[in-house]
């Protein structure tokens, strides 16, 4: 009896000891560790203005001490990029901005006009230092706007996701994504130099907020294995060159960065994160690593047919799918198929001419036919940002009159004129219950999803990042070019290699000042952006696109004017259009050199080869559906374009 | 003749009056009648789609039929819809319903005859 009494009473020590230690959150640390980094950095920028205010910069020695005085301000935002890039990311405009004017169309703002951002704070100020004339006013206006942005992120709504651990893993999966793409390239860092010792001093201060949230947040820890590979990672920055060019951007990102996204994702799912911010809108919290194709989701590739997951029917869908790319039904004449330009032999597109005829045979389109292959990474399609999904594309290639010419009423009779594509397109209507008949949507829709198909192969350099797999010294000295001196990822991010960055909802256009002319005797008269949105900033503005593949997709850029890859590099090693003499008022792209050596890009075009991607290419079909209409069964696969 | 034409004129005005049904859905102001049944089948496609993807938790069966419930339209803009409710956050995504169905549904539900107001029980 006694025995079973003792027993009892330790089993109810135990309980309530296990009870009583029981990790309980209390995120009142962690959010007062915040509000002091925040104003700490206040304190520095309002320092900075008041030494603005009192300098005369008049002497290259007064500028040099505001410089000075802009870095340690920056340090300072530095230990807390970590919160203000995602908790507020259009304030961060006003305290890093890269640009005074970006227009933006996040995916949830695809059916409005772009936005205009206005950039001010520490990058601009420091650019603004280096021209001729410095107002005081105009750099004092700069910090004063950053100020102002700063205050807003001690604001309550603001700072209520900070109660919650959830938002932890999130901003900590921006941090990541940003490690990987940003914070090594000069993105945002007005000063080459400043590039790495920012990084380290980031870094560190990110291991104390780390710190701080395991005092606040026991329940849903950051496990030990992910502190010490942050650390190891602490580590090997402080220990690479000071130089980004000398950095080792490929084992950072490789070793340590990608490796922790892959933990920190495993946590996202672990704790049931859900986000309630638009900084996660298009990332997948299943993606389990930085170079898998499903980190973000750009397109709907199956358009109206989203909701089909039977194999079977999958299957009729790119059966058809196939059939109406190669079939020149879709034109006017019945002689022009997507094939024509978009040629499968060729990654998709056409590397035989600058730009492709026009629907009449004779004159040609302004702009080089685009490749397919990874179109669905982006938020906004065509060269110009005009569609704001694919199927959106198809319907008007064949309805221009410069590119296809039907009328598309017309020409959906001629398609269902096919008892082939009539039966198995009324057959696939069951999906579609809200259309009670076969629309041009379904056309549209069986073409994206059948060609994207193509998109979901990897490259030697993904097999590097993912599975360790060797790769020759030259591909990985290219890289480390590309994200550093050749400034090619300041653009092109990581990991698509497109103007889609980190957190991956919006697609950028830049200002290359492209040639008309192998000569440089004129700008290309093509407004780009322009036409779309008719802004002055969008005046000859290009969308991104991805370097994936480039090495099969000649000639380049919108109007095709570069017929290799050494004249693409040559292109940028000049300093694009304005490096080369010619008048560009808003190039984005710096006219200064990159000095470049022979060496160097010759590393550069090895790496690019290493993105070669393994695509499984198909041959076109045997033969086409043949119609009721009779005149229509002459028609060729492919079409005769 | 005259006497089987009005007889066929009548005749064709009984099935009309009995075909006429209730409007199901509130025209905007000012629409032209050309546009009418463009509108209407809009509304159909999102009210197929809110079927699909909202029904099953939104709508509630009284006396054996859906009842369907009125939104404010405050409470239908998608933004708000995607992100301000941690169910959304990972239901209504825009990989399960892109924008351009979603706008359908919105379209529906903005355009739906109110739910008559139900009386209070008199005890």
């Amino acid at each position: 009896m006694a025995k079973t009494l003792i027993i009892f009473f330790i089993f109810t020590i135990i309980a309530f000891l296990s009870i009583a230690f029981q990790p309980v959150d209390d995120p009142k640390d962690y959010i007062k560790r915040y509000e002091t980094k925040i104003n700490n950095f206040r304190v520095q920028q309002l320092a900075l203005l008041q030494y603005i205010k009192k300098n005369n910069l008049q002497t290259a020695i007064d500028l040099e001490e505001i410089k000075e005085q802009i870095d340690l301000t920056r340090n300072s935002m530095k230990g807390v990029d970590f919160f203000l890039r995602y908790l507020d990311p259009l304030a961060y405009k006003k305290i890093n901005g890269p640009l005074p004017v970006e227009w933006e169309t996040e995916v949830f703002e695809k059916y409005e006009k772009p936005y205009k951002r206005i950039g001010a704070g520490l990058t601009l100020a420091a650019l603004y230092l280096e021209e001729p004339v410095v107002e005081k006013d105009s750099l004092a206006r700069l910090i004063q706007s950053a100020i102002s942005a700063t205050e807003s992120y001690q604001a309550d709504s603001t700072t209520r996701p900070l109660q919650a651990y959830t938002h932890f893993f999130l901003c900590n999966r921006l941090y990541l994504l940003n490690l990987a793409a940003i914070y090594t390239t000069g993105f945002e860092c007005p000063h080459t130099d400043r590039v790495i010792p920012e990084l380290r001093h980031m870094m560190a201060e990110v291991k104390d907020i780390y710190l701080a949230y395991a005092g606040s947040f026991p329940s849903t820890p950051l496990p030990n294995e992910y502190l010490e590979l942050y650390e190891r990672a602490l580590l090997f920055a402080r220990d690479q060159p000071n130089d980004n060019s000398m950095f080792d951007h490929f084992t950072f990102i490789k070793d340590y960065i990608n490796p922790l996204f892959s933990l920190n994702q495993t946590y996202i799912r672990r704790y049931e994160v859900v986000s309630a911010s638009f900084v996660d809108y298009s990332l997948n919290n299943e993606a389990t690593s930085i170079f898998k194709k499903d980190l973000y989701y750009g397109q709907n590739t199956k358009g109206i047919f989203l909701r089909v997951h039977d194999d079977k029917a999958l299957v009729e869908i790119d059966r058809i799918g196939k059939m109406l790319f190669y079939d020149p039904i879709l034109s006017a004449n019945n002689s022009r198929s997507c094939f024509s330009c978009h040629n499968s032999f060729e990654y998709f597109t056409d590397t035989a001419t600058a730009t492709a005829f026009q629907f009449n045979h004779q004159d040609f389109l302004p702009r080089n036919t685009p490749s397919l292959i990874n179109v669905e990474y982006n938020h906004l399609v065509m060269l110009d940002g005009k569609h704001i999904n694919l199927q959106n594309q198809v319907k008007e290639v064949v309805s221009n009159h410069m590119e296809m010419g039907s009328d598309r009423a017309a020409l959906l009779k001629k398609i269902l004129s096919c008892a082939d594509y009539e039966k198995t397109f009324k057959n696939l209507l069951t999906y579609t219950p809200q259309e009670k008949e076969v629309t041009f949507d379904h056309v549209a829709s069986a073409i994206t999803f059948y060609y994207s198909k193509f998109s979901y192969g990897y490259a030697p350099f993904d097999e590097a990042m993912d599975q360790n797999k060797p790769m020759p010294p030259a591909v990985t000295r290219g890289f480390n070019l590309f994200m550093s001196k050749a400034q090619c990822a300041t653009c092109h991010f990581v990991p698509q290699f497109n103007g889609v960055k980190p957190p991956f909802v919006g697609s950028e256009f830049e200002v290359l000042g492209t040639p008309a002319d192998k000569n440089f005797t004129a700008l290309s008269a093509d407004v780009g952006r322009f036409g779309v949105n008719p802004a002055p900033e969008m005046l000859h503005a290009f969308r991104t696109g991805s370097i994936r593949n480039i090495a099969h997709t000649k000639p380049y850029m919108h109007n095709g004017v570069f017929t290799s890859l050494e004249e693409v590099i040559d292109f940028y090693n000049a300093g694009g259009g304005a490096g080369k003499g010619l008048k560009v008022e808003n190039q984005t792209l710096s006219s200064d050199s990159l000095h470049l050596s022979a060496a160097e890009k010759k590393d550069l075009l090895v790496f690019i080869h290493a993105l070669d991607e393994k695509i499984p290419f198909e041959a076109p079909p045997a033969k086409l559906p043949t119609s009721r209409t009779k005149s229509l069964n002459n028609r060729k696969v492919g079409g005769d374009y | 003749m005259k006497y089987i034409l009005t007889v066929m004129a009548a005749f064709l005005f009984l099935i009309g009056c009995a075909t006429k049904k209730q409007p199901m859905y509130i025209y905007p102001q000012g629409i032209v009648e050309e546009k009418k049944a463009e509108f209407v089948q809009y509304c159909e496609k999102g009210k197929v789609l809110y079927g699909i993807h909202c029904a099953k938790c939104h709508s509630t069966v009284v006396a054996d039929k859906e009842v369907i419930p009125d939104f404010t339209p405050l409470q239908l803009s998608t933004y708000d819809m995607r992100l301000g409710f941690t169910k959304h956050q990972s239901t209504l995504t825009e990989r399960n319903i892109p924008e351009e169905e979603l706008e359908l549904i919105i379209f529906f539900l903005g355009h739906k005859i109110p739910n008559a107001p139900t009386e209070p029980k008199k005890k």
